[in-house]
């Protein structure tokens, strides 16, 4: 009998941890093969300090083909494009088509034959959804390593321009009214005000959120409640008494609708037009799937069989529309599995969510400003390892998949560096439980407020550093790295 | 001596007057490095149910 392929699609955390966890539990059953389109391993949390300058890039990021080689997984660099998960003609063998990226050998295609497919792409990043959004344009990101790096090259140029006198503008938050990630903006734009702090220039320095929250704190999951010294506490007075002590001006329910040179035009909710100026702004782009086709046996498309329109692919949820109030915290997959091919599966960032957490709310231009679902490094592990085990167990005999791993029934711990010193720097840690609100289970606030949590202080920094160190080691596939819990 | 503000900045100063802002004890507890140790285990512990809570 021939070994069983699993194909994994995409390595960051998601498809990282599935190839890890595969291997680990199958060894020679199976041939574990990762195809992603860049060589490296990316600590993503830790690209903020990247950003401020703090970090090398070369220290949030790391090879990955020395790492498979030596734990026998098998590693392409390319770019998936085509999914046949029907075979093709005569041959029912399912297999995936890619473009070769590496180097020497670009564009050259790949088809490689899977009995088990993991969709781990990730995002794309659409910073084309907001003309003149992102690096090619007229903003800054933190999404990967070297647009961190440019972030952090353009601060010190406007930290020397505030040093010779002149005043900075600077912008920080969501490019689109559709943006995820506002935890990422969040921790940049704190990280920021600190560093200007440190280099002697705060006072030269105009620093504005820009946000496509309804309030601050919303965070895509339609705020959290703390309960902590005797009060219960939503997150907007969390995250503006933090904004408020730093000196930083927020702006809410906008949609980015273009950036020029120095300046960001602005949709809000209410329908008014506005305009935000800048000398350096760092703005998220919204996500979208990686454009992913499909084709059946006969060569007919299926990618809408397949994928939400938004590129993300159907799992085991309920997609079926309905309105706010008759939202489900059930509504939310459980498997990951495809309902269409019992062998594919969807992890992390690549799964379509059945609907936003936040209220969805449209300007009277029916512009859609409502913050995406958050999905963040610890729902992805946790997601990349239950596939991985149900997989197994599939391979193993099992008819279905063994494992869930609903975000409806699982916490998220959330380290948010809030200056990074080791003895002057603070960060917030807050913990969710669940990350998205169960009204049935837990009325009043959606979550178990026993489990729910949040503060700021100086020991979250060690957490944020620990963590950095540890998940870098874990992914390395150290001695005993699965002992280092997602 | 009357300080001038701009528009921004009076702006600024209106939407971050009506805040809540931390006390100098608070701001002295979040990085007192004793306080801050004690603090380190509880979340840590804290984080730790959650993670085996969530894995079920």
């Amino acid at each position: 009998m021939s070994r069983s392929r699993v194909v994994i699609l995409g390595a960051g955390v998601a498809g990282h941890t599935s190839a890890a966890y595969l291997k680990k539990w199958l060894g020679r059953e199976a041939d574990i093969i990762v195809i992603s389109p860049r060589p490296d391993y990316n600590w993503i949390p830790s690209n903020i300090w990247v950003g401020v300058g703090l970090l090398k890039p070369s220290q949030v990021t790391f090879a990955l083909p020395p790492v498979y080689a030596r734990k026998g997984i098998t590693f392409h660099q390319a770019k998936a494009t085509v999914l046949h998960p029907e075979g093709e003609g005569e041959d029912a063998t399912p297999f995936i088509e890619a473009e070769s990226t590496l180097e020497g050998h670009l564009g050259e295609l790949l088809r490689i034959p899977y009995d088990y497919l993991i969709n781990a792409t990730g995002p794309k990043l659409a910073f084309e959804a907001t003309p003149g959004l992102g690096p090619k344009g007229h903003s800054l990101s933190v999404c990967t390593a070297p647009h961190a790096l440019e972030a952090s090259n353009a601060l010190d140029e406007a930290v020397a321009r505030m040093k010779k006198g002149d005043r900075q503008r600077f912008l920080v938050g969501t490019g689109h009214g559709t943006c995820t990630c506002q935890g990422a903006a969040f921790e940049y734009i704190v990280n920021l005000e600190f560093e200007l702090r440190a280099r002697g220039v705060r006072d030269r320095a105009d620093i504005t959120y820009l946000s496509n929250e309804y309030e601050l704190g919303d965070f895509g999951m339609g705020g959290i409640h703390i309960r902590r010294g005797g009060w219960v506490t939503p997150s907007n007075i969390f995250t503006e008494s933090l904004f408020a002590e730093r000196g930083l001006r927020w702006v809410t329910q906008a949609h980015v609708k273009g950036l020029e040179a120095g300046c960001a035009n602005l949709e809000f909710l209410s329908g008014e037009d506005g305009e935000e100026r800048f000398d350096l702004a760092m703005l998220l782009p919204p996500f979208k799937g990686v454009g992913l086709k499909a084709l059946d046996r006969q060569g007919a498309d299926i990618t809408e069989r397949l994928f939400a329109p938004s590129g993300f692919m159907k799992v085991d949820a309920d997609y079926q529309a309905k309105p706010f109030e008759s939202w489900r915290a059930s509504d939310w997959p459980h498997t990951y599995q495809s309902p269409a091919y019992r062998n594919l599966f969807a992890a992390g960032i690549a799964f379509a969510p059945p609907h936003p957490v936040s209220r969805p709310r449209q300007s009277p231009k029916g512009t859609n400003i409502t913050p995406a679902p958050p999905r963040t490094g610890m729902p992805s592990a946790m997601i990349g390892k239950a596939v991985a085990h149900s997989i197994a167990d599939m391979i193993r005999g099992a008819e279905k998949p063994t494992q869930t791993a609903s975000m409806a029934e699982m916490g998220a711990a959330c380290v948010a560096s809030a200056g990074a010193n080791p003895f002057r720097g603070t960060a917030a840690s807050i913990i969710v439980f669940p990350i998205v609100p169960d009204f049935e289970r837990y009325p009043e606030y959606g979550r178990d407020m026993n489990h729910t949590f949040g503060e700021i202080g100086l020991a979250g920094h060690w957490i944020k550093i620990l963590l950095h160190h540890l998940f870098i080691y874990k992914a390395k596939m150290l001695a005993f790295w699965s002992f280092i819990p997602e | 001596m009357v300080t001038e503000y701009s528009s921004f900045e009076q702006g600024r100063r209106a939407q971050g007057f009506f805040a809540t802002k931390p006390t100098p004890f608070t701001k002295f507890l979040r990085t007192s490095i004793l306080f801050q140790m004690v603090r380190f285990l509880v979340i840590n512990i804290k984080m730790i149910k959650v993670i085996r809570k969530s894995h079920g």
